[in-house]
């Protein structure tokens, strides 16, 4: 078995030092420090790992606090893989610390399984419902579990819902469909968000898509993200499982970092010979909803939104999947629209996941930029496709005051469609 | 060391989230983008003015080295702490001050990224005309220590016509004012003698420039020649003949092989030699260049022009030579580059005697040529496990400079002495030039407080009459 | 020299006599006459060679303490503040050859007492020239300019004389030739002596020669001359013109007062309140084409009551016109006041109105001259000198007032002996260190920084 070390040895000697990669990174843009930027960290993995000055253990913040957003890597010539060196980094450190029983609860209990999830939500609920979120967040008692406390306020009000039965519900046949996908709805939409869910197949429906959706579990990122890549292979494994019984053109989701994740199955699983074609296959049908709606030619016939429009890339979309454009031609071709591209639109907006529980404050500087930006182009609406991102914008804009809806994608196509004369609505 | 006094001292006037002194710390602040490294002893990134001169007060009384450091992407060594000390980022002061198109000045932190800048001016209409490759990393600070340069700086010039005042804090924390928001300033140009100092003089925390409107069209070529004299000559003829375009670059087959390896630019990977001309001025008189410009590229029996039709196409173009020591690096990481410039019509006996020097230590080398000003970039590669290779490429480039100054030139034209060409300073100047600059050098800072250990060698330093109180 | 000199004095005089030669060294008050300078009578004169003949005379004065006036032609001498002595003026007229011409590098290389207008006229035989055209250009030395920091109407569009010279061999005050810069454009090697030796006002060395930056000659250059019906209004044009992308070679500004001689000689009047323009534009044709057609547009936008193109021969004779103006007003007796407001390009028109507004509180009249891209506005006092205390100190605060300086170039002895030429600066003490340092026994212009200040 290579250790880390040598398993790293030939990406972290391929840094040269010259800079590049610093604009790229938005802990860099927002702290000045090196050791935030790709070349610090790459430069502080190649001491403690090749030159043995330092050990793994020292160097937790550079680990952690990188966003693993992989906005460096375009601006790299040699094409240094820092977001893969650092996630492989965080796997050799959790495998030295061994689990926490939350990471056991989280990944190996409630993420696999959508309706323990559901169930953990409806807590939230009762805290929402009961007022006591509020109370423990006015009395300052949230402050108790540090970073995680501030970022708290990031999750939304947990609405009434049955989870993942309440999408399937929405679910309905259409006349003559030319393409047959399944919806992969993800952890956040039936939990938090139905009516995005709703939205997305009224969406689909437009575009001669019928919509499956079968019991996926989670996608596996936040596993793989925290370094618990056996639990995010486990995850994948079941998905493939599921998607393997059924038939469809397309798996679809609104959702960035599941399509990016799992379009990863295939370097996941490579190495899993009972698995690794699936994964192939699998992954192969995958498609971002941006993606999938531009390939099969998007319907046009919307009615006119008059709406100043800009776009906040996720950085699953624009630096994983390199899929920029797809979005972008989709909001120039809704009627109506005026679209104001922002300066760094593809810079990340600090959400990363989990990031904010454990990083708040840099979350909220990488924030308060983007929300800069995003304020300068005078737009009165911002547009993201992923539910992380639309998170900490509307915390963002909320935050800043700044008179700007924030919308999924696929919320902006629904009520364009919505508009079209002779519709009837769902 | 540095006390743990001191550290306090520091902490107390930039905050602890500014003060670094781990290892993890010092690590990253050692090394800049050439393969050197040495710990400092601290790490202080302030904000203001007044942290600055704080802190070079605790410095000077306790007679600590100071590098002065934007982005470190410097190419000669010039932000690596030799003599340990502190490192004094100015990352953190990032703020554009002002942009004043009617005055035709921008007032800017020394922490301020190049390309920052020039985005914040574009959508005025205006520019700030040097653009070294690093411009998206390397700061406004980093710019006026270095003298940067850049392809533009053929046709508009280079950073010292572009820096017309600067507030500095000297070595005893002392802050002043040098040059001027206005022209003519009287007496000595202090602000001249600053820019390209290396930060051996004081730490800049302000810096006045002067922007100019953006040319009313460009267009950009690619020329690709069979044979690298042709492209050298194609070079002298097109200047020769009283042609000024806004840039250009040479590269040569290796590079343009490296580069499409990386960065992929569509440059042929079979043509010796292409240079990459863009043109710049009225679009009436546009067209006009670009033929004259064809037709001696013709004459010099070049393969084929393509010029570029649209805005991706000129990027494309553009991408491929900005990416060009990065994706030698991907290649190849180790490597030297080297800074020697030659009159303009000795480019073709430069390249001419880079290719021998090659074969000479069989070592491998990659040209890219800011052609117009006769700046050369040879990249001399070597296997950093083979210390013989080593030493053949540094003595390779060595004699590189040595026929630049033979030929005429200098041993840099933009990327500075720092370590890197210290001794060869001794090939370009004599005892009296450089007691001359060691004498600029002891005024503004008597006790060698900035940056010591640079760009002078010290037998240089030893051998000049003993000064009071000065460092040795 | 007389009986008062002292021995060592007298043993310099003769090192003089074998370094320079003894024709080369004239003494006597019909040779040291038109080299009085600042009030003071030099004691003797010497034109040396060559560059080595320089270091060997410095370094005997070095060691006899006497004093050095280096001298081009002397176009200049009054600039800064008075001189405290100056014993010897070390003129290198004789020091006037190109060294290397390398045309096709545009780069020359030239001893520092070769006259401008000399040089440019060797340069035009090989269709080049040296776009550096101070008012006094037909007799100023290369020298002199740099260490001057002279510059004309050019300098908008080919730079100032710290973009134009590449580099300078310097005589330091204490002997030794130091060389800096070099041939090539880009060069950052080692500190920037170069700039510092330009502008130095012959304090820190004796520039001996110069390696300067070539141009070809334009195919075409042509000026504009347009009348406006008042200052706002020409200062509205150039704000526009210079917010474009067009590059004029001049954009210089006349008043009624000062051009009123000029205007009528090229067909124009100027009546008060009225201010001519002059526009340049040089280089190829086409280019040259379309700077004409846009500057008139924007000439006309601007309620221009005229405008008069001028080319070649005719231009030519207009900018000596323009030079006139320095030269007429500057030859009378007494000598008149010059002075240079340099203030924010876009406050220039403010600074006009402010001078006018003095002129007329104090009853003087006062000319103008301006070089509009730049920021810099030359007035020329023709009249008494009683109210010059106050009238300076007038203009000094309203260039201050708008984020400028202004600097007295030309007055009165008694006047300039008594006032603070040079503005006020917060780094006159580290200026005051460099000459310490390389001039420890201040022999070289000995007073000229600084009144007071060493």
């Amino acid at each position: 078995m290579p250790t880390v070390a040598e398993e790293l040895e030939e990406v972290l000697k391929l840094c040269n030092k010259c800079g590049l990669c610093l604009p790229g990174c938005p802990i860099y843009r927002v702290t000045g420090i090196e050791w935030a930027s790709a070349r610090g960290r790459v430069a502080l993995l190649r001491s403690a790992l090749l030159d043995k000055r330092l050990g793994l253990n020292d160097l937790d913040d550079p680990i952690y606090n990188c966003l693993t957003c992989n906005g460096c890597i375009e601006h790299c010539p040699p094409g240094v893989p820092t977001g893969e060196i650092i996630f492989r980094a965080r796997q050799e450190l959790l495998r030295q610390r061994g689990d926490s029983w939350l990471q056991r609860l989280l990944f190996q209990k409630l993420l696999p399984d959508p309706e323990l999830l559901h169930r953990a939500s409806k807590l939230l609920r009762l805290a929402d419902v009961t007022g006591l979120r509020i109370l423990a967040r006015k009395t300052g008692l949230t402050r108790l579990i540090g970073d995680a406390g501030k970022a708290e306020a990031m999750v939304p009000r947990v609405p009434a819902s049955e989870g993942l039965e309440t999408v399937k519900r929405m679910v309905k046949k259409i006349d003559k469909p030319k393409h047959h996908v399944a919806y992969f709805v993800g952890c956040y939409a039936p939990n938090f968000a139905p009516e995005k869910a709703a939205a997305t197949i009224r969406v689909l429906n437009k575009n001669q898509a019928e919509v499956t959706v079968p019991d996926f579990a989670c996608c596996g990122l936040p596993a793989a993200g925290y370094g618990d890549t056996e639990a995010a292979r486990d995850l994948a494994r079941k998905n493939i499982a599921i998607a393997s019984k059924m038939k469809f053109d397309a798996i679809v989701t609104p959702c960035a970092s599941c399509s990016s994740f799992l379009k990863d199955y295939t370097k996941l699983l490579a190495d899993d010979p009972e698995w690794a074609e699936k994964a192939r296959e699998f992954a192969g049908k995958v498609k971002d909803i941006s993606e999938f709606l531009v390939d099969i030619g998007l319907n046009t016939e919307m009615g006119e939104l008059k709406r100043k429009v800009t776009f906040h890339d996720p950085c699953h979309l624009a630096h994983y999947q390199k899929i920029k454009d797809q979005p972008r031609i989709i909001l120039k071709s809704i009627p109506g629209v005026e679209f104001a591209e922002m300066a760094e639109a593809d810079m990340c907006c600090g959400a990363a996941g989990s990031y904010a529980f454990k990083n708040y404050d840099l979350s909220q500087k990488v924030l308060e930029r983007k929300m800069g930006n995003v304020a300068r182009t005078g737009s009165d609406t911002l547009i993201s496709s992923c539910p992380a991102c639309i998170m900490q914008l509307t915390r963002g804009v909320s935050q800043q005051k700044l008179p700007v809806s924030v919308l999924e994608i696929v919320e902006l196509l629904d009520e364009a469609y919505r508009n079209a004369r002779g519709n009837e609505g769902p | 060391m540095i006390a743990r006094s001191i550290i306090k001292e520091l902490t107390k006037i930039a905050g602890k989230d500014h003060v670094l002194s781990d290892l993890k710390d010092l690590i990253v602040y050692s090394y800049d983008a050439t393969m050197r490294q040495e710990l400092p002893d601290a790490i202080v990134l302030p904000q203001s003015t007044a942290e600055v001169s704080a802190i070079m007060k605790v410095a000077h009384r306790e007679k600590i080295p100071v590098v002065p450091r934007g982005a470190g992407t410097n190419l000669s060594g010039g932000t690596i702490p030799v003599k340990r000390g502190i490192i004094l980022e100015i990352s953190r002061m990032n703020r554009i001050l002002e942009i004043n198109t009617a005055d035709r000045r921008a007032v800017v932190e020394p922490g301020v990224v190049n390309l920052d800048l020039q985005n914040a001016l574009a959508p005025l209409g205006y520019f700030y005309p040097p653009d070294p490759a690093s411009q998206k990393t390397s700061t406004m600070g980093g710019n006026i220590g270095e003298n940067a340069g850049g392809p533009l700086c053929l046709r508009y010039g280079v950073t010292s016509k572009y820096v017309f005042g600067m507030e500095v804090v000297l070595a005893d924390g002392e802050v002043i004012n040098i040059g001027d928001y206005v022209e003519d300033f009287p007496a000595y140009d202090l602000r001249g003698l600053f820019i390209g100092s290396e930060g051996m003089l004081g730490v800049a925390t302000k810096l006045i420039l002067h922007i100019i409107p953006k040319p009313e069209a460009s267009q950009t070529m690619l020329a690709i020649f069979d044979h690298l004299e042709d492209c050298g000559q194609a070079v002298s003829d097109i200047i020769g003949a009283g042609i000024v375009p806004g840039a250009m670059e040479l590269l040569d087959q290796n590079m343009c092989w490296a580069i499409e390896q990386g960065v992929k630019a569509g440059y042929p990977t079979d043509a010796a030699g292409i240079l990459l001309i863009e043109v710049a001025g009225l679009a009436d008189t546009l067209e006009k260049q670009v033929q004259e410009i064809s037709q001696f590229c013709q004459k010099n029996k070049v393969r084929e022009v393509r010029i570029a039709q649209t805005t991706a196409e000129r990027d494309a173009i553009w991408a491929g030579r900005r990416g060009a020591f990065g994706s030698v690096a991907r290649i190849c990481p180790p490597y030297i580059i080297c800074d020697g410039t030659v009159p303009r019509d000795k480019l073709p006996a430069a390249l001419h005697k880079v290719g021998e020097l090659s074969k000479q230590y069989k070592v491998l080398i990659v040209n890219v040529a800011h052609a117009g000003d006769g700046n050369l970039h040879p990249l001399i590669l070597f296997d950093v496990n083979n210390p013989e290779e080593e030493e053949a490429a540094r003595k390779a480039g060595a004699d590189i400079l040595d026929a630049c100054i033979a030929m005429g030139g200098t041993i840099t034209g933009e990327h500075g002495i720092g370590l890197e060409k210290m001794e060869a300073m001794r090939h370009m100047f004599d005892q009296a030039d450089m007691a001359a600059m060691l004498k600029v050098k002891y005024v503004f800072d008597p006790d060698d407080i900035f940056n010591p250990g640079k760009m002078f060698p010290p037998e240089v330093k030893a051998a000049l009459p003993e000064k009071e109180g000065a460092a040795q | 020299m007389d009986n008062t000199t002292s021995p060592e004095k007298r043993a310099f005089y003769q090192k003089l006599g074998e370094i320079a030669g003894t024709e080369n060294v004239l003494a006597g008050e019909k040779a040291t006459a038109p080299y009085i300078v600042d009030g003071i009578t030099p004691q003797a004169i010497t034109c040396p060679a060559s560059t080595e003949q320089v270091a060997d005379i410095i370094k005997a004065a070095n060691k006899s303490r006497t004093t050095l006036v280096p001298w081009g032609s002397g176009s200049r001498q009054q600039i800064g503040p008075c001189l405290e002595a100056a014993d010897t003026v070390l003129c290198l007229k004789n020091m006037n050859q190109v060294v290397e011409l390398d045309a096709s590098n545009y780069t020359v290389q030239v001893q520092a007492g070769m006259v401008n207008a000399e040089l440019q006229k060797q340069l035009a035989e090989k269709s080049l020239f040296f776009p550096l055209d101070p008012l006094y250009l037909e007799t100023s030395t290369i020298g002199g300019e740099i260490a001057a920091n002279a510059n004309g109407p050019r300098r908008i569009m080919y730079g100032t004389v710290r973009d134009l010279v590449l580099g300078v061999t310097v005589v330091t005050p204490t002997g030794d030739i130091v060389h800096t810069g070099g041939k090539t454009m880009k060069n950052v090697a080692g500190i920037d002596l170069c700039r510092m030796y330009i502008g130095s006002w012959g304090t820190l060395g004796v520039i001996a020669e110069a390696v300067l930056r070539l141009f070809p000659l334009p195919e075409v250059s042509t000026g504009l001359y347009i009348t406006f019906p008042s200052a706002d209004d020409a200062f509205r044009m150039v704000g526009q013109l210079l917010n474009s992308p067009l590059t004029p070679s001049a954009i210089e500004l006349v008043d009624s007062v000062a051009g009123h001689k000029m205007a009528k000689a090229i067909g124009s009047g100027l009546n008060d309140s009225e201010v001519l323009l002059i526009i340049n534009s040089e280089g190829v044709k086409d280019d040259v084409a379309r700077h004409r057609k846009d500057i008139a547009s924007l000439a006309q936008a601007n309620r221009a009551k005229g405008t008069i193109a001028l080319e070649d021969e005719k231009a030519s004779r207009a900018w000596k016109l323009y030079r006139d103006i320095h030269q007429t007003m500057l030859a009378g007796s007494p000598p008149a006041f010059q002075g240079k407001a340099s203030v924010p390009v876009s406050k220039l028109g403010d600074m006009l109105q402010q001078v006018k507004k003095i002129s007329a509180t104090q009853g003087v009249e006062i000319g103008m001259t301006a070089q509009c891209g730049s920021g810099i506005l030359y007035t020329y006092l023709v009249d008494d000198t009683d109210k010059l205390g106050r009238i300076t100190s007038e203009l000094k605060q309203a260039a201050a007032s708008l984020g400028g300086f202004f600097l007295i170039e030309s007055a009165p002895l008694a006047f300039r002996k008594e006032t603070d030429i040079l503005p006020l600066r917060d780094d006159y003490q580290l200026m005051r260190r460099l000459k310490t340092e390389f001039d420890p026994k201040n022999i070289l212009n000995p007073g000229r920084l600084a009144g007071g200040l060493y």
